[in-house]
């Protein structure tokens, strides 16, 4: 399923619009021109030579006034038409321009990356030395930073065109939650924070698996941080049937938020607190994307809090049609 | 750590190819590396290479082309594709001009490291295995992936199509299933789904079976996998 963009329709709308409004005028001239000539014509029959004269002189003004304004109008419509159909292929190859770029962003920024990535991860396994280790680690870890930051720019991008397919599958969710979970093993053992998994094995859904995935793994990552900057030391994630819907919840024990910006929290680059006094990195994009893709997956998003340093718990909420 | 190979790697990205390099090198493996598409498809088809790995996205030749070439030239060296595209539509066309894997960018070492084992792995079951298959009039050719068929047609078998029938020619007369045909032939990610076996065997059957729709040799078990005997034997279960 990919979303159009409305701004292309409504400018499609409008072109079909301004052709109507040409054939009006057009057919709007030549049905005065002959309203015109009818009226000369029986006034002709009628026989009155001076009247004729004069009706013939103001006849022959009106055509031209109708043609003058007539053209005028046709002149206009077609005008502004190129003008429209022109932003149309302009907009087209933007947009073309736009998709190679992105392909170009995520070549460029992702092949450096791996080179990076692999350069530590050499360090770390070969060098046998414990400063080459530390160091290799801690390129690792900014190199995996980068890399969610390049895939959170990429993803807001694909989204808001409308270019984030979403094809559901049946998936087996403590499968997809223990990937992720996995994936963040090593970060969190860094940070002496432990995430536990509480999700029934006969747990499935219809779901866009890598939408899936991008989900849980913005809401670890943001459940990890919140940990690190609030001394936190534990991230639950669990899933149940409630109420004929299927619940994906992360929690955590670190920084919180105060319960009256829990709607804030799924907004595009809101972040908590002061900019020059922020405890967590990141550019506000992560959540803002899970909102984004539970609404093309048919789920909800709420996030909850009982105030600063007291945790949060945020909840992914699959509709009973998506629910198996 | 593998048994030696000879490894071929083409990365238009220096750090990357060279970092590769070193570490297929520290794990004893001889490898050449290319800094583009055509200096890798004269590497490949001048040499012969245990493995190919090869970035998707190159100046002149891209990836899927060069294996494409590779697979047109009947070089079947396996080719493990890298690349920073990981949408199934990019995998499918990887797997679709013979690819043998795919891992995307950026990867981890001990992946990488791991998916070359079990190519290399793959591949020496492939080598060890009986040069030529005959059954019902048919007869494979394993090394050179030709083959003539009981209607005296001659056909060429794609790397996959080959293996497949070796993993049920070994263990002829017993049941193997669709996963474990995957594991043979694809390795531990499994890749599309095992719908793809019942693809390549309905086209391995058209060749081979005299009656495709009601095959002698290659038998279905229902829901389970396939079943090969070298005698004629007539299905129960198609």
């Amino acid at each position: 399923m990919i979303k159009r963009d409305p701004s292309r329709f409504l400018q499609l709308g409008f072109l079909a619009l301004l052709f109507l409004c040409v054939l009006q005028a057009a057919w709007w001239i030549s049905d005065n021109i002959r309203l015109t000539r009818d009226i000369e014509e029986v006034q002709a029959l009628a026989g009155d030579s001076e009247i004729e004269a004069e009706l013939a002189e103001l006849s022959e003004g009106r055509v031209n006034r109708y043609l003058w304004e007539g053209a005028f109008f046709l002149v206009v419509l077609i005008g502004g038409m190129a003008v429209l159909t022109r932003t149309l292929r302009h907009d087209t190859e933007l947009r073309r321009r736009q998709q190679n770029f992105l392909a170009a962003v995520s070549h460029e920024f992702k092949s450096p990356l791996a080179s990076m990535q692999l350069a530590a991860e050499t360090l770390v396994l070969r060098s046998g030395d414990a400063d080459s280790i530390r160091l290799g680690q801690r390129i690792l870890e900014d190199c995996e930073r980068l890399l969610r930051m390049v895939d959170n720019l990429l993803d807001t991008t694909r989204i808001e065109e409308g270019r984030h397919p979403i094809r559901a599958e049946h998936t087996v969710l403590a499968t997809a939650v223990a990937a992720i979970v996995d994936s963040f093993g090593e970060r969190a053992a860094r940070h002496e924070i432990r995430i536990e998994q509480r999700v029934p094995t006969d747990l499935a859904l219809p779901v866009d698996r890598e939408a899936l995935a991008t989900m849980l793994r913005n809401l670890v990552d943001n459940a990890l941080k919140a940990c690190i900057a609030g001394s936190g030391h534990r991230i639950e994630v669990a899933a149940e049937r409630v109420d004929r819907r299927t619940r994906i919840t992360v929690s955590d024990d670190g920084l919180g938020f105060p319960p009256e910006e829990s709607h804030l929290m799924f907004e595009k680059f809101h972040r908590l607190g002061d900019e020059q006094t922020r405890r967590t990195p990141g550019t506000g994009l992560g959540l803002y994307i899970v909102r984004r893709l539970a609404d093309l997956s048919g789920a909800d998003v709420t996030a909850a809090s009982a105030g600063p340093g007291q945790g949060a718990t945020l909840t992914l909420s699959f509709r009973d049609e998506g629910a198996r | 750590m593998s048994r030696p190979a000879r490894i071929l790697v083409v990365d238009d990205e220096a750090h990357l190819a060279d970092g590769i390099r070193e570490n297929l090198a520290a794990e004893g493996h001889a490898t050449e590396v290319a800094y583009d598409g055509a200096q890798g498809l004269r590497a490949a088809e001048s040499t012969p290479f245990d493995l190919a790995i090869v970035d998707v996205m190159l100046p002149g030749i891209d990836g899927v082309e060069l294996c494409s070439r590779l697979r047109r030239a009947g070089i079947q060296t396996p080719v493990l594709f890298l690349t920073v595209k990981g949408a199934p539509e990019d995998r499918i066309r990887g797997f679709e001009a013979g690819g043998d894997d795919y891992l995307t960018k950026p990867f981890h070492l001990q992946e990488l490291l791991l998916r070359v084992a079990a190519i290399l792995r793959r591949s020496r079951w492939y080598e060890a295995s009986p040069d030529a298959l005959e059954f019902g009039d048919n007869r494979i050719d394993f090394r050179t992936y030709q083959a003539r068929s009981w209607d005296g047609a001659a056909h060429s078998l794609t790397h996959k199509e080959a293996m497949i029938v070796q993993a049920l020619a070994e263990r002829a007369g017993e049941i193997v299933t669709r996963e474990e045909i995957l594991d043979r032939v694809w390795g531990y990610e499994v890749f599309p789904s095992t719908r793809t076996i019942d693809n390549f065997i309905v086209r391995i059957r058209k060749r081979f079976e005299r009656n495709p729709e009601a095959p002698l040799h290659i038998h279905t078990v229902r829901g389970v996998g396939y079943r090969f005997t070298s005698e004629a034997e007539a299905s129960t279960d198609v």
